[in-house]
């Protein structure tokens, strides 16, 4: 399950195709794609709508399977991974950051922040001490009380990134995480995320269509065609 | 720790939290409703529970208390009154045993001027009219009770109402004479084959007449009973009733009729009787009353269980109805599961969710089921009453526009049930249909909880 030489590397791929089939036609979206992205590194994957960024972000988070190649992500060979192990896999080593929040309506910031840890059997207390913690530090000190509904935007996807790392992830995984902000909040979360490796240590693969954003990464890769190049 | 987890996000997707104004209550009504047609379904159920219970109860302590007693004792029809006041005395010196009768019936047909009837003819002595038992059950309607001497007749309500008579009348009783009675003697009656033989001879039967003057009008508030007895004396019994065609025997009330102990009661009574009568004494002819009406008792049981079987459908139903409630709750909440499961969940646990929630709605929906079945049983009564007089009020009012007769309404004719129907309210009988409710919503939620582990968070990334 574990491979030691990958101890270094939060992510690699070796040769994954991943192809979606349907009636009318097959989409052979990922073609024998190669990555790596060593521990506490920011890396981010650019192309055009359609890409793959997405599919390749559902790879990396045990969201998605594929056909072929080997994809390790914290020491696991997620093509070896069961339908049961993954749950436990995307609860400690990934956590994802979606272009909209995603938060629960009907949790506070504060909840919604604690139920990953708390469903993964942390204690109620310690969940919420440790959500609390993770909000301050995301600015959110003061609004942790609040429904989803009463905060902004930016809060809102500041809440949603403190959620992704309340298990201490070897990696988080942004899709598009600044596309439904305003430019000040949007760089605001820039900011945020990109302090994430040096922060926490983990890594940080960041999928998007914005170079500037992407331009604040360790790494900028192109997906085209199935196949990523780097920049 | 998990379950506690599922239990919160479940108590949350079903009540919600969100702040006045920002929330969307579509997702709930469907649940509500599924609540209110659980309680719904319930209610019926409880009443029949309750009322069928009181209803079984009250025409049993009738049967028990003016017709069976609690145990009986066949002895033979010629019992000489000095053998009966010994068997007497030393069953009274049974514990629990707190009165005895000596009761001799026989069949016959009673005619008044204008019609005739069948009639269960009970020779009976006073102190089964001074028991308290007798007395809570049996009340009379006119004239004095206990019938005396030779002349004298006391009838039961309905049978004076089909005879037409009145305190005062007569009648005509019609039994078989004792001269011709060995050619009709029935040997299926209990223990008479020990007490005589049996030649059948029908050449040989002639009816004897007797006229008797009625004293009393009695009622048991039952008409299955009021309908078909006539209680005369013992000496007038002894005259109209021949040995061979009446059945004879020991009425004990005792102070545990529906005890366990009951039983212990039947075995002292065995054992006070045996030495006194060891000619003709079996314990087969000791009988408690569940073994004297067993097809009564048997067929009240029958009648209730098909009741509520039919109202167990109407459960199931409520709680197929929750099922698919629950299923469009799980459709409501897909984005949800999918971010839950994006962030780690188990299937154990969006199971257990929604599991949750099917065992909250359906408990809600069955505590306020129960609660409400409970309220309209024990007024039911007042219920009665109070729909009949609604119902004649509307009846008058359009008698009375329309110039037709107006006929009075009785929901529960005591022609037919009792007049009032006994509350009779078994907490175990409740605390198990509470619990079948809710495993039957659980198990109805077994369903949606499976389409919840399937919603993928796919669904999640291709929206995003």
């Amino acid at each position: 399950m574990s491979e030691s030489s990958s101890d270094l590397l939060a992510v690699r791929c070796n040769g994954l195709c991943k192809t979606f089939f349907s009636e009318a036609e097959n989409l052979e979206v990922l073609r024998s794609l190669d990555l790596q992205i060593r521990q506490g590194e920011s890396c981010a994957i650019m192309g055009a709508s359609g890409s793959g960024k997405s599919t390749l972000l559902a790879i990396l988070g045990g969201l998605e399977r594929f056909e072929k190649g080997e994809v390790y992500v914290d020491g696991n060979n997620l093509g070896a991974l069961s339908e049961k192990d993954l749950p436990r896999f995307r609860n400690k080593s990934v956590g994802f950051v979606f272009q909209f929040h995603y938060l629960l309506k009907d949790f506070t910031a504060l909840e919604n922040v604690a139920l990953p840890a708390y469903m993964c059997g942390v204690s109620k207390k310690d969940a919420w001490e440790k959500a609390g913690s993770l909000l301050s530090k995301m600015g959110l000190s003061n609004r942790a009380d609040h429904y989803p509904s009463e905060l902004s935007g930016g809060e809102r996807q500041r809440a949603a990134i403190a959620r992704a790392l309340i298990n201490a992830p070897r990696i988080v995984l942004a899709d598009e995480p600044t596309g439904n902000l305003d430019a000040a909040n949007a760089e605001a979360v820039r900011s945020l995320l990109f302090s994430l490796p040096s922060m926490t240590g983990c890594s940080l693969l960041v999928a998007t269509h914005d170079a500037g954003l992407a331009s604040a990464a360790d790494s900028v890769y192109t997906l085209s065609s199935g196949r990523l190049v780097r920049q | 720790m998990k379950g506690d987890c599922a239990g919160l996000i479940s108590s949350r997707f079903l009540l919600g939290r969100e702040p006045k104004g920002a929330r969307d209550k579509k997702h709930s009504s469907g649940l509500t409703g599924a609540i209110i047609g659980i309680g719904i379904s319930l209610v019926p159920i409880v009443l029949v529970l309750i009322v069928s219970n009181g209803m079984i109860q009250g025409i049993t302590d009738r049967y028990m208390e003016t017709k069976t007693y609690h145990i009986q004792v066949a002895v033979p029809s010629n019992l000489d009154s000095s053998s009966g006041a010994e068997g007497k005395k030393a069953l009274l010196d049974v514990p629990s045993v707190r009165n005895v009768v000596l009761e001799t019936d026989g069949t016959g047909i009673i005619a008044s001027p204008t019609t005739t009837k069948a009639v269960l003819i009970r020779a009976i002595e006073d102190s089964y009219f001074t028991d308290p038992g007798t007395g809570e059950y049996l009340k009379v309607l006119a004239g004095e009770p206990t019938p005396k001497g030779t002349r004298e007749i006391v009838l039961g309500e309905a049978l004076a109402n089909e005879l037409h008579v009145r305190i005062g009348d007569s009648v005509t009783i019609i039994t078989p004479s004792a001269a011709s009675a060995s050619a009709l003697k029935n040997s299926d009656a209990l223990g008479q084959e020990r007490f005589g033989s049996l030649k059948s001879d029908f050449g040989l039967y002639s009816p004897k007449l007797t006229i008797l003057k009625i004293k009393g009008i009695v009622s048991a508030g039952y008409r299955n009973l009021d309908a078909s007895w006539a209680f005369v004396s013992p000496e007038a019994g002894s005259r109209i009733l021949a040995s061979e065609f009446s059945i004879s025997y020991f009425g004990i009330k005792t102070n545990n009729a529906y005890s366990n102990s009951l039983g212990n009661t039947r075995l002292a009574v065995e054992k006070a009787l045996e030495p006194l009568y060891p000619n003709w004494f079996e314990s087969r002819l000791v009988r408690t009353w569940p073994e004297i009406e067993v097809n009564l008792y048997k067929s009240f049981g029958t009648t209730k269980s098909v009741l509520m079987l039919i109202m167990i459908l109407a459960l199931i139903v409520a709680a197929v109805n929750l099922g698919s409630a629950l299923s469009t709750f799980v459709a409501e909440h897909r984005k949800d599961i999918a971010v839950l499961r994006s962030t780690g969940a188990e299937d154990s646990l969006i199971r257990g969710i929604f599991l949750r929630a099917g065992l909250i709605t359906g408990g809600l929906g069955t505590i306020a089921g129960l609660c409400a079945g409970l309220i309209v049983a024990i007024n039911v009564n007042a219920l009665i009453m109070g729909l009949e007089w609604v119902i004649n009020f509307f009846t008058r009012l359009w008698a009375a526009i329309s110039g037709t007769a107006f006929v009075s309404l009785r929901l529960l004719d005591p022609s037919y049930y009792l007049e009032r129907i006994p509350i009779v309210i078994n907490f175990a009988d409740i605390a198990i249909l509470g619990v079948l409710s809710v495993v039957l919503c659980v198990l109805c939620s077994l369903v949606p909880a499976r389409k919840a582990i399937r919603v993928s968070v796919q669904e999640l990334i291709r929206k995003n």
